[in-house]
């Protein structure tokens, strides 16, 4: 019985930690997470199957892989919100798969993660969502975690009179930069983002990306970046893992992706392989572009376009 | 009356849906400027843009969801701003309409899901609509998944439902909202290939939002680009594809870099 | 063939039955030990109780006083043949203390914050909300469930004992003013067979029921799945499930506190 052993594991609450000699190697090679052998499977279907990897310190990885291929769950499972049904996983010192509730609650003080879906707290503002994480943990005063989060939200482009906008009447470019501040916010060491710019339309998915950037080359921290966008890993990745059928088929940078003889690979790429020289043709040509932004004004009723977006 | 006129066929190249000075405002916000287009039957027209720029807020002109505050706006030589309700109805037979994710029926399976407008439009007999099912689920390479529900279905497969269901009356034009917008690139390339498939064995007309611009260039006969309102540029694939427009490159190159606003 | 349609329509509903009473027991046991452990969250607490009380007392008050007024006329029509008038306000007053404004207020408080805190709960469930939560390692049924428990805890007692008052000010303006009974007699006769012990059973069965709201709301809206129809069946479930609970437990504690002595 899976649920009492959970229950009786929260009553009890022996902590768990990376084997010795597990930990000695990944700190000699710069190892922060190590997964090993994962597997998770929902009734009859094998989302992860045996799946491996190590992700060193202060590197971008970028997942790709097809929707449903798994990557969301490999992601939850880092963080301890998903519970896969066999394999190892080790963030530093500690030991996912068997920590008890309050052992992950202290591991997570070390991380934070963006959701697919932004899960920003729908009954609060955009700086409350923002904020909220540095007034739980109580690391500074409330003007302070006010004073930060509001920095950061103006740091990606939200002006100061949308910080007290529900997240519901932002548009979705919006809602997912709300969601990415608060996984920035208390600048953690590890950082998991989850498609932070599917679903958006080219240019604002380049705005998404330049931020991504600048975080990246701001913090030294790990970023893990699940991702359907082949052109967002391009850009942003140190490396870039492939995911295919529960396993990672290919990892390394991205040029070695990109010139993969793995069958699937080949197929994931391809389309990026035909365009990309016309993409980055297009960008040349723009390069030296100096003018003025053409705005009509019409960003302040944005939102609409939201709740009208379908039909 | 217009309405008792048939509905008659459409040679491919010519012109299925006219659109003239169309302008419409909500409130204060003047959403969609001056339109101008012709869209051809028999021929895949995509329309590209930024989000909040009016894509949306067209293609309802078009099924008569919205009217425009000036222009005219003719689909298959019916008038629309100016039909009534139940001619409105009697054109939007010969209109599918693929949603955007989420306008599926959550609760109901697949079957009886692209079976919705088939009960409700038309007289068929349960045996003909089951066969008609089977045949546009067979058309969308989705075969034998009536009896499944949808939320059982991964992303790429409910959007082919929704195809499924926006072809079961067998419609003259199909709109498709934002069809590929998250999807992976394999998935995107199936469903481009699928309407590719579609409009060269059925001949039927598809008008399509997109953000996929390579998907753009390959299944793609007319482009259209808006932006705020207006149309940038309307035209045949290639002659979009090269154009010297400033705001197109910048759409193209995916950078912020350019005249377009990116927040 | 008779094997399988046993364990279809007897065995698996009897273990699903027992299953989930179990799992609702673990849960309510998990969330009274971090009840005792920091931090608790007191604006949450306010917010909620406030909430409970707004959004609870029109329905409550609504429910109460027509029952009041049935209730009066109803003894009146046994009582005034018999001759004892004056009784009257006596029997009211203990079905309305001992019975009717604990079970009704509860309903009542099932029904309007029972369903509001399941299907809250249930959307930040199916938004991902919760899990967001514990991702920033704020545990959030302390932070959520917990102060729901305790604004219930607190206010289906408070509001049992307004239901009360309502009530009996409902049977007085009908049997004073609409059926001419004397005003000295009905206040008098409250107070004939009325002990603090009443009052005090009362109060132990409303904070019971609004425990029981509490945990099965929470349950029900914490463990949501299926997206908004899941959203939608768990609210129901939290009414009618908690609704049956109580008024079986209402038996069982009627018979314990008042069992004729
Ligand atoms: N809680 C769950 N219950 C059942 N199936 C699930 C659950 N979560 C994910 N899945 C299934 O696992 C597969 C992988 O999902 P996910 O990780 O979200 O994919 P993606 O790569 O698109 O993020 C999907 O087929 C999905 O239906
Ligand atoms: N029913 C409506 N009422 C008011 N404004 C609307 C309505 N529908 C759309 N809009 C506005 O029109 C603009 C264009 O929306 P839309 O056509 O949905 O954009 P998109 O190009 O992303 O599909 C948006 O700025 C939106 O705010
Ligand atoms: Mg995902
Ligand atoms: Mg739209």
């Amino acid at each position: 019985m899976g649920f009492l052993d959970q229950i009786a594991k929260q009553f009890r609450g022996e902590y768990a930690y990376t084997p010795e000699l597990v930990l000695k190697e990944m700190r000699e090679k710069g190892i922060k997470i190590r997964v090993r052998g994962l597997t998770k499977s929902f009734g009859g279907l094998t989302v992860l199957k045996d799946l491996d990897l190590d992700v060193y310190d202060g590197e971008t990885l970028c997942m790709l892989g097809e929707s449903a291929s798994g990557k969301t769950v490999f992601l939850k499972s880092l963080a301890g919100i998903e519970h896969p049904d066999s394999g190892e996983i080790y963030i530093d010192e500690h030991d996912v798969m068997n920590a008890p509730p309050r052992q992950l609650y202290e591991m997570r003080l070390g991380l934070s993660m963006q959701f697919q879906q932004g899960a920003l707290f729908e009954s609060v503002s955009a700086l409350e969502n923002v904020q909220w994480p540095l007034v739980m943990h109580a690391t500074v005063s409330p003007q302070e975690a006010e004073d930060r989060a509001a920095k950061d939200l103006v740091s990606v482009g939200l002006t100061p009179d949308m910080h007290w906008k529900l997240p519901s009447l932002l548009s979705g470019g919006m809602q997912k930069r709300v969601a990415l501040c608060r996984a920035i916010v208390e600048r953690k060491a590890l950082i998991l983002f989850d498609e932070p710019n599917a679903g958006l339309d080219p240019i604002k998915c380049a705005a998404i990306d330049n931020l991504l950037l600048r975080i990246k080359k701001q913090f030294k921290a790990t970023l893990i970046m699940n991702t359907s966008e082949l052109f967002t890993a391009y850009n942003l990745s140190d490396r870039i893992g492939i995911i295919y059928r529960g396993k990672i088929v290919e990892i390394g940078e991205p040029g070695s992706i990109k010139s993969s003889k793995h069958p699937y690979v080949d197929e994931f790429t391809r389309k990026s392989k035909e365009f990309l020289p016309q993409i980055l043709a297009y960008q040349e040509e723009l390069a030296s572009w100096e003018g003025e932004k053409v705005d009509d004004g019409r960003r302040d009723s944005e939102h609409l376009g939201k709740t009208t977006g379908g039909f | 009356m217009a309405s008792k006129e048939e509905f008659r066929k459409y040679e491919t190249g010519e012109p299925i849906v006219t659109v003239r000075n169309l302008s419409k405002s909500f409130g204060s916000l003047r959403v969609l400027k001056d339109l101008n287009c012709d869209i051809k039957a028999g021929e895949t027209t995509v329309f590209l843009g930024p989000s909040g720029t009016g894509k949306s807020v067209f293609i309802k002109h078009i099924v008569g969801l919205l009217k425009p505050d000036e222009g005219e706006l003719e689909v298959m030589g019916r008038n629309v701003p100016t039909l009534g309700e139940r001619e409105l109805y009697e054109l939007r037979k010969h209109l599918g309409l693929a949603f955007q994710l989420g306008a599926l029926f959550d609760s109901l399976n697949v079957y009886d899901n692209v079976s919705f407008p088939l009960s409700h439009h038309t007289r068929m007999r349960q045996k003909e609509i089951k066969s008609r099912v089977a045949e546009v689920l067979e058309l969308v390479g989705l075969p034998g998944t009536e009896n499944k529900l949808t939320t059982e279905l991964s992303t790429g497969q409910q959007k082919r439902v929704g195809l499924a269901r926006a072809l079961a009356l067998n419609p003259t034009i199909v709109l498709f909202d934002e069809p590929t917008t998250g999807l992976d690139p394999i998935l995107c390339t199936t469903i481009d290939e699928l309407i590719l498939k579609l409009k060269t064995e059925l001949g039927k007309t598809f008008i399509v939002i997109s953000h996929d611009i390579e998907g753009t260039w390959n299944m793609a006969d007319q482009v259209g680009v808006l932006y705020q309102g207006t149309l940038l540029r309307y035209g045949r694939n290639a002659d979009v594809r090269r154009d010297d427009n400033i705001f197109l490159k910048q759409f193209f190159g995916r950078t912020e870099d350019g005249p377009m606003i990116g927040v | 063939m008779v094997l399988g349609m046993i364990d279809k329509y007897v065995v698996q509903p009897v273990y699903n039955f027992f299953d989930e009473v179990g799992r609702i027991v673990l849960f309510a046991m998990e969330a009274i030990t971090l009840l005792f452990r920091p931090p608790l969250f007191w604006r949450e607490i306010l917010t909620e109780s406030h909430h409970v009380a707004t959004t609870c007392i029109i329905p409550v008050v609504c429910t109460v006083a027509p029952i009041g007024c049935i209730l009066a006329i109803q003894a009146l029509n046994i009582l005034r043949p018999l001759g004892v008038e004056k009784l009257m306000s006596s029997m009211v007053v203990i079905i309305m203390v001992r019975e009717l404004s604990p079970a009704m207020t509860s309903i009542m408080i099932a029904a309007q914050a029972g369903t509001s805190m399941a299907a809250e709960l249930g959307t930040m469930r199916v938004k991902e909300e919760i899990e967001a939560q514990d991702v920033m390692a704020v545990n959030p049924i302390q932070y959520l469930v917990i102060p729901r428990f305790i604004a219930l805890f607190i206010m289906c007692p408070i509001l049992t004992v307004i239901a009360f008052f309502v009530g009996m000010a409902g049977s007085y303006v009908i049997s004073v003013y609409v059926e001419g009974v004397n005003k000295g007699a009905f206040l008098t006769g409250l107070w004939t067979y009325l002990e603090m012990y009443d009052v005090g059973g009362a109060i132990f069965k409303s904070c019971v029921f609004g425990l029981v709201v509490a945990v099965i709301s929470c349950y029900k809206g914490f463990y949501v799945t299926g997206g908004a129809a899941g959203v939608g069946r768990a609210a129901n479930d939290a009414v009618v499930i908690c609704i049956t609970t109580f008024l079986i437990l209402n038996y069982f504690l009627t018979s314990i506190l008042w069992i004729t002595m």
